[in-house]
């Protein structure tokens, strides 16, 4: 039997509703990376993520039979991603050391895409200096960029997912992206 | 996308993540999660699968909407409306847009404690464990009972339970079907164990009626934001008001574990 054809959202969640664990087995492995990232932004450290998606995708399983299925998954899945960490933060254990960190592993392995040693070096410290301005961001500025920077959301699925009126998500996103060009300019001061 | 916008997520991608495989801890949770259902579901006809139970919350706002008709139907002064729904012992009538105004207040349902009753000494009870003990509870007529905490603004958060069986039905007048808002409020009934409760966030400003039992009155009070969720299990309708908005309601809600105890006693 050869490898299973790629399923869409749709059908897995469609079959995981109908009982179907694996399917939801597979939607899990395919946004784990996503959940994880979402919950580490959220919380600022990687303290917990795994806990926060675990839980996340728990409760994901549970509400899937109230799910809009015209709706697309991530938006939905980010939010419940961001509330299970809120309310960790809210009434678990104190998390300490808040700060995102940049993988040892991928600032090693980018060498790779460098041209010389000082341009890796340069290209280092810049994504370093970069981590420390999203550090001194608000939870909130820093999924809202990150949900348009690097997840390529749009307006619309931002606002699912910050579930905020979808007229204010591009003022947001641009008093974000001011606090964190704010961040940078204070950082280069002496 | 700009070079900041380029830098920005070169940094998430290369953020130090937890290097674990999530699907077999979920899919055993999971299993654990439908081995309880199963074994509570022949002890208790509500502790069915979480379809059933949207499914039961559905079947209660359809009752809730019957005995509106009822009502309306029997009360000489029973206004024209327009559309109606419901959750709980709650049900929702759209007005005249005109009807509803902000009062400025901005506050909660005054009705959770017009009429009721301080329960002293203030009983031994947490239900929203991160705002700690209640400052004052109120009980209604042993239908009801309201916890009050005094946030220190001169403002208060107040948590109301009343059971949906056998309780009048409360009506609130909204101007639009669109504010209200369906949700869930993933509540725990076991560490680790979220069981979402099918709720409704309403946050324009409204009114509240609501008959006054002994008594042949009705009370209409303004409103303002409240979140309600049904714990189905417990046929037990809960009401958060004074919330900072929506995210924050929910977030407190789903640390309220409890159902009937909250409710008085007897």
């Amino acid at each position: 039997m050869g490898p299973a054809p790629t399923e869409t959202d749709h059908e897995l969640i469609v079959a995981a509703i109908e009982g179907d664990v694996a399917s939801f087995g597979r939607l899990v492995g395919r946004y784990q990376r996503d959940a994880l990232r979402i919950a580490v932004v959220a919380l600022g450290s990687s303290t917990d993520a795994d806990d926060v998606a675990q839980d996340a995708f728990v409760k994901v399983h549970r509400a899937l039979p109230g799910f809009d299925l015209t709706a697309p998954f991530r938006p939905w899945l980010y939010r419940i991603v961001v509330n299970t960490a809120r309310s960790r933060q809210r009434t678990g254990r104190r998390i300490d050391n808040l700060r995102l960190r940049v993988s040892a592993f991928d600032a090693a392995s980018s060498t790779a895409t460098a041209d010389g040693p000082a341009d890796i070096a340069v290209h280092l410290d810049q994504r370093r200096r970069l981590v420390d301005a999203i550090n001194r961001l608000s939870a909130d500025d820093r999924l809202i960029l990150t949900y348009r920077w690097y997840e390529q959301l749009s307006e619309a699925e931002i606002a699912d997912a910050l579930d905020c009126p979808a007229g204010t998500v591009k003022s947001r996103l641009s008093r974000a992206m001011q606090r964190l060009r704010t961040e940078l300019t204070e950082m280069s001061e002496p | 996308m700009n070079d900041l916008q380029a830098a920005f997520a070169d940094a998430i991608e290369h953020l130090e993540l937890p290097d674990v495989d999530l699907t077999p801890a979920v899919l055993d949770r999971i299993a654990t999660d439908r081995a309880t259902s199963d074994r509570t579901a022949g002890a208790s006809p509500a502790a069915a699968e979480p379809g059933s139970r949207i499914r039961r919350a559905v079947l209660v706002g359809v009752v809730a909407v019957a005995v509106l008709g009822v009502t309306l139907a029997v009360t000489p002064a029973g206004q024209a409306v327009a559309a109606w729904f419901g959750i709980g012992s709650t049900a929702f009538e759209i007005d005249d847009p005109g009807a509803v105004e902000e009062d400025g207040s901005g506050g909660a349902d005054s009705s959770t404690l017009d009429l009721g009753q301080p329960v002293l000494p203030t009983p031994d009870v947490v239900p929203i464990e991160s705002l700690g003990p209640p400052d004052a509870v109120f009980d209604h007529a042993r239908r009801g009972r309201t916890y009050v905490w005094n946030t220190g603004t001169g403002s208060e958060i107040r948590l109301s339970a009343r059971s949906t069986t056998g309780s009048t039905l409360a009506i609130k007048s909204l101007a639009s079907a669109d504010d209200v808002e369906f949700l869930t409020v993933e509540v725990p009934n076991e560490p680790g164990v979220p069981r979402p409760y099918p709720g409704v966030w309403i946050g324009a400003p409204h009114t509240l009626s609501y008959p006054v039992e002994g008594l042949d009155l009705e009370l209409t009070v303004d409103a303002g934001p409240v979140l309600i969720w049904v714990n189905v299990d417990d046929d037990v309708e809960l009401r958060l008001e004074g919330a900072t908005g929506k995210a924050d309601a929910v977030a407190l809600a789903a640390e309220v574990t409890e159902g009937t105890e909250l409710l008085p006693p007897g």
